[in-house]
């Protein structure tokens, strides 16, 4: 059973910190790697850098102590021995192989405002910021490019890297989420399938989409992941237009994944729209409350902050 | 479609506001990306459409409503020249009494009934009554229905008979229709009496045609009461004088009765020769004749039934009782006395007054009495207590002013100031700004006021006061006649007096009438009243209270008369005042029965004459905003403010509902 957690203490701290994430710089800064390192570094600024702490039955292998480590997992006899400060690390904390999955399709190209990021921009920060701590953690990580081209058999997956921890694939990553390929069409159920074939039974997935899918289908692929007992964690990136359809547009609408067009008249179909969109919301709730996943909703107009907690949260072992 | 002010069509430039705020505010062809169009849904495409059909609905409504206003100001009409034969007819309705003869109005009417017709939209039909004046029944339009509702119940009357005045009125309104044919049907039977007044030389204005049904025959048996003198004889007794004319072209024996409330008295048969009229004399006892009298005479039936009753109404032996203070100089001729006893002697058609001598000193004078009172002898300081007491007590007087001092001081003790007019010893003055309503004038009025205003008066007296209603004034416009009240006393003050050397009142024809009339006006300040009238002449009543029918051809339903009534049905009729019974006769105009037609229906055609053919700018006048035809053509005008104003309210409605 694992005991590692994120002390509530440093949860405090960390949502505190969230305000001082000033979104307009966030947006500026030209690069995926640039905005993760100035979230995660205005979020802990001050703090200890472990964030994830706690023991497991099983020892693994040793790691050098970083400050905010807790000293009760201070190897003393290792310390009183080699007087070298070391971390015991255990099965559970190294073995949980993570994957990040991140939805290329066109809606997530989206946003409404120019000052306002895309919803793949915010994706794409997310999963860096996660990464980059995550290798602090010195833990592996994998990531999985959802999409199709037609040209070649990618079969819903453009790209894939398999799970390492090493700082070289540590920055394939990265170089992954600054400059992903751009899809011609996504079908996420296909490509859910696919990177389950991929991962090893019990891997934890971290991906980022709208979840723009019909419930049904996407209710089945979880529960296959259950069953293979894959964790999946979703992560809804939505655009504030998305929630609240406060436009004025009247006119053709053109759908972003499929290139369909629609004469809408934005007003007259407001209360329709957000009829459709609420109960799409409460289905998809409905579908990862089910599966036991966990769901987490993004905007693209608010911090991204709240929803690198819940990952690490849901990261954590004892959050499971 | 002609505009009368087509410059207004020039704000239809403003329907480029609402076309361009359309266009303003019309969806870009820029496609808006969107996540995804599935939460949409197809009911998105539905609303859109609707929407985009209520947007250029709105759109269209504006317009409309905008083009509307701009219509409605430049006041469109239509000339009526599309039609080329329209008619504006007017039927001027004669309804004297003459029409009620047997078969005169089933005459008119079916005479009527053809040419009505003939009338089809767009003709325009008016329904005038010409008697006593005349007045619109339908006001001429192109509501042909309405005119000829009316015309099937076309309304009786008893009135007397004056065509002219009702023809002109009726080519006054021809003159301003559009119609290609004017016409003025006279439904009438073209009485003598009614054209007397008529000047054929003077034509209606041009174009206008008059039409008349035939003449009718003259009828075989026809006579007319049409006059009742009634006295109270000795013994009780009533004494009638019947005066009956016999408009038939025979001789015949015709049967009077007398009735007295109700009550047969009895009969007398009389030969009647043709075209003369014969006095018929009766007396019967009636017990109660010394009480007010209503009192009929009939005559048996003829082919004239409206005149053939006579009515008459005596008051009480106690009223009208007259008083006349001796004359201040004996040696001249007492003028007043000689009208005063002309009135209780010589004429029967006139009502009785009764004179009683005047009062000694320190004798209390009857306040049922009228005082006639001239000199200075009734305002001595021996009479001046009873004369207060008189007026006190609701008695009326009637003062001849002579400027004496005695009655200087009396008037200035009732603050009425009596000064002499300034004239000269060659210059006259005259008599002007004659209260016409007035029930001492009213008479005059309506007959002639020629002989009361060329009387040539030497000598007058100004009466001035806060309280005075002023009847007459001089030349001057200083008052000549005045009525005030001292107590509940009626006063009646002349600033001229009976005498020859004042004037030549008292030697002119209007003397007798003014005299006669003045009584009986003064008297109806006391509990007196006037014998009777004619129908349509307004008749003066002693006050408020209740007009009640009592005896009359068809039936009256009861009204409040206050001062004055114009009765319109002949009969006796009742005035009811405080509990105080008065009756009234209501008589027929004796032209009436004269029931023989104008000898020469020719003259009629004197009055047409053709409209000179206009010239060619003439054609197609400018419309002019005063033209009451064209005002009732451009009632679209309304109509088409109207619709704006709906189309607005409308466009509101759905721009609500209609999002931009």
């Amino acid at each position: 059973m694992a005991s590692t957690k994120i002390p509530p203490e440093t949860l405090r701290t960390l949502r505190s910190s969230s305000r001082l994430i000033n979104l307009s710089v966030l947006n500026a800064l030209p690069t995926v790697a640039l905005r993760a390192r100035y979230l995660v570094e205005n979020a802990f600024k001050g703090q200890h850098r472990s964030l994830l702490k706690g023991t497991s039955p099983e020892f693994a292998d040793y790691r050098s102590y970083q400050v905010g480590d807790d000293l009760k997992r201070l190897d003393w006899r290792l310390y009183a021995r080699s007087d070298r400060l070391a971390i015991k690390r255990y099965e559970d904390e190294n073995q949980q192989a993570t994957c990040l999955a991140i939805d290329l399709s066109g809606s997530l190209r989206y946003r409404s405002r120019p000052d306002l990021p895309t919803k793949l921009d915010l994706a794409r920060t997310l999963l860096a910021a996660l990464a980059l701590l995550v290798r602090r953690q010195q833990d592996s990580l994998g990531l999985a490019l959802l999409g199709d081209v037609s040209n070649r058999e990618s079969d819903g997956i453009l790209d894939f890297l398999p799970i390492r921890s090493s700082p070289a694939h540590h920055r394939a990553l990265l170089a992954r989420l600054e400059s992903p390929p751009e899809p011609e069409s996504l079908s996420l159920i296909r490509s859910l399938r696919r990177l389950a074939t991929l991962l090893p039974r019990g891997s934890r997935i971290i991906l980022v989409s709208d979840f723009y899918e019909d419930p049904d289908p996407l209710s089945a692929v979880l529960r296959e992941y259950q069953a293979q007992r894959l964790e999946l964690i979703g992560i809804q990136v939505l655009d504030p237009t998305e929630i609240t359809f406060s436009m004025d547009d009247n006119g053709l609408f053109a759908d972003l994944e499929t290139g369909a067009t629609l004469p809408v008249n934005s007003r007259a179909a407001r209360a329709a729209y957000l009829q459709r969109f609420a109960r799409f919301q409460n289905d998809l709730a409905e579908i990862f409350r089910e599966t036991q996943a966990r769901w987490i909703t993004l905007r693209t107009d608010e911090s991204p902050f709240p929803g690198l907690i819940a990952c690490l949260q849901a990261i954590a072992p004892s959050s499971r | 479609m002609n505009f009368l002010w087509p410059a207004f069509l020039g704000a239809l430039a403003a329907l480029s506001v609402p076309l361009w705020l359309h266009l303003l505010k019309r969806t870009s062809r820029k496609l808006t990306p969107f996540p995804s169009l599935d939460l949409l849904g197809r009911q998105a495409v539905r609303q859109y459409r609707r929407q985009l059909f209520r947007k250029n609905l709105v759109l269209l409504l504006r317009c409309l409503a905008i083009a509307g206003i701009v219509f409605a100001f430049a006041r469109p009409y239509w000339p009526l020249e599309h039609s080329e034969n329209n008619r504006a007819v007017i039927v001027a309705v004669d309804n004297s009494a003459s029409m009620l003869a047997q078969g005169r109005r089933e005459a008119v009417e079916a005479w009527l009934v053809p040419q009505l017709a003939k009338l089809r939209p767009p003709d325009q039909l008016g329904v005038l009554m010409l008697h006593p004046t005349p007045s619109w029944l339908v006001p001429l339009s192109y509501d042909l229905e309405a005119a000829k509702t009316v015309l099937k119940r076309l309304p009786q009357g008893y009135e007397s008979s004056d065509y002219r005045p009702g023809l002109d009125v009726a080519a006054a309104r021809l003159a301003l229709a559009t119609a290609q044919r004017k016409e003025i049907l006279l439904a009438g039977d073209s009485q003598q009496a009614a054209w007397l007044k008529a000047n054929f030389q003077r034509s209606l204005p041009g174009g206008i045609h008059l039409l008349t049904p035939a003449v009718p025959a003259a009828p075989k048996r026809q006579a007319a009461l049409v006059a009742l003198n009634a006295r109270r004889g000795p013994g009780n007794h009533l004494r009638f004088e019947a005066h009956v004319f016999n408009g038939g072209a025979q001789e015949e024996e015709r049967e009077i009765t007398f009735f007295a409330h109700d009550q047969r008295l009895g009969s007398v048969s009389a030969r009647l020769a043709p075209g003369k009229t014969a006095k018929i004399h009766a007396e019967f006892p009636y017990s109660r004749n010394q009480e007010a009298l209503a009192l009929r005479a009939s005559l048996s039936a003829d082919d004239q039934p409206a005149d053939d009753h006579v009515y008459v109404a005596l008051p009480s032996v106690s009223d009208r009782r007259v008083m006349v203070s001796p004359p201040p100089a004996p040696s001249d001729t007492d003028y007043l006395q000689h009208a005063l006893l002309s009135l209780s002697t010589a004429s029967q058609t006139l009502t009785e007054i009764h004179q009683h001598p005047f009062p000694e000193i320190g004798t209390p004078w009857n306040p049922t009495s009228v005082a006639l009172l001239r000199g200075p002898h009734p305002f001595s300081p021996q009479h001046v207590r009873q004369l207060d007491d008189f007026l006190e007590a609701g008695g009326s007087a009637w003062i001849f002013c002579d400027g004496s001092p005695e009655q200087e001081a009396w008037f200035k003790k009732q603050d009425v100031h009596l000064s002499a007019l300034p004239l000269a010893n060659s210059q006259r003055t005259h008599l002007r700004d004659l209260a016409l309503q007035h029930p001492l004038l009213a008479p005059f009025a309506n007959h002639s006021l020629l002989p009361l205003l060329t009387i040539r008066f030497q000598q007058g007296w100004s009466l001035r006061g806060p309280a005075v209603e002023v009847l007459a004034q001089w030349a001057d416009r200083t008052p000549a006649m005045v009525e005030f009240y001292v107590g509940k006393g009626r006063i009646l003050a002349t600033g001229f007096n009976e005498s020859r050397g004042s004037s030549n009142f008292p030697v002119e024809a209007a003397w007798l009438p003014f005299v006669h009339q003045g009584i009986l006006w003064l008297s109806e300040n006391q509990t007196q009243q006037p014998q009777g009238s004619r129908v349509s002449e307004p008749l003066a009543l002693p006050g408020a209270g209740t007009w009640s029918a009592l005896d009359t051809p068809r039936p009256v339903v009861s009204q409040q008369g206050n001062g004055s009534i114009t009765p319109t049905t002949p009969g006796l009729y009742s005035f009811t005042d405080e509990s105080v019974v008065r009756y009234f006769a209501v008589n027929l105009s004796p032209e009436e029965s004269d029931l023989s037609p104008w000898p020469t229906p020719s003259d009629f055609k004197h009055l047409e004459v053709e409209e000179t053919e206009p010239a060619e700018t003439e054609r197609q006048p400018t419309p002019s905003p005063k033209d009451p035809t064209l005002v009732e053509e451009r009632d679209t005008w309304w109509w088409l403010l109207l619709l704006a104003l709906i189309l607005l309210v409308l466009e509101m409605g759905i721009s609500n509902r209609t999002y931009p």
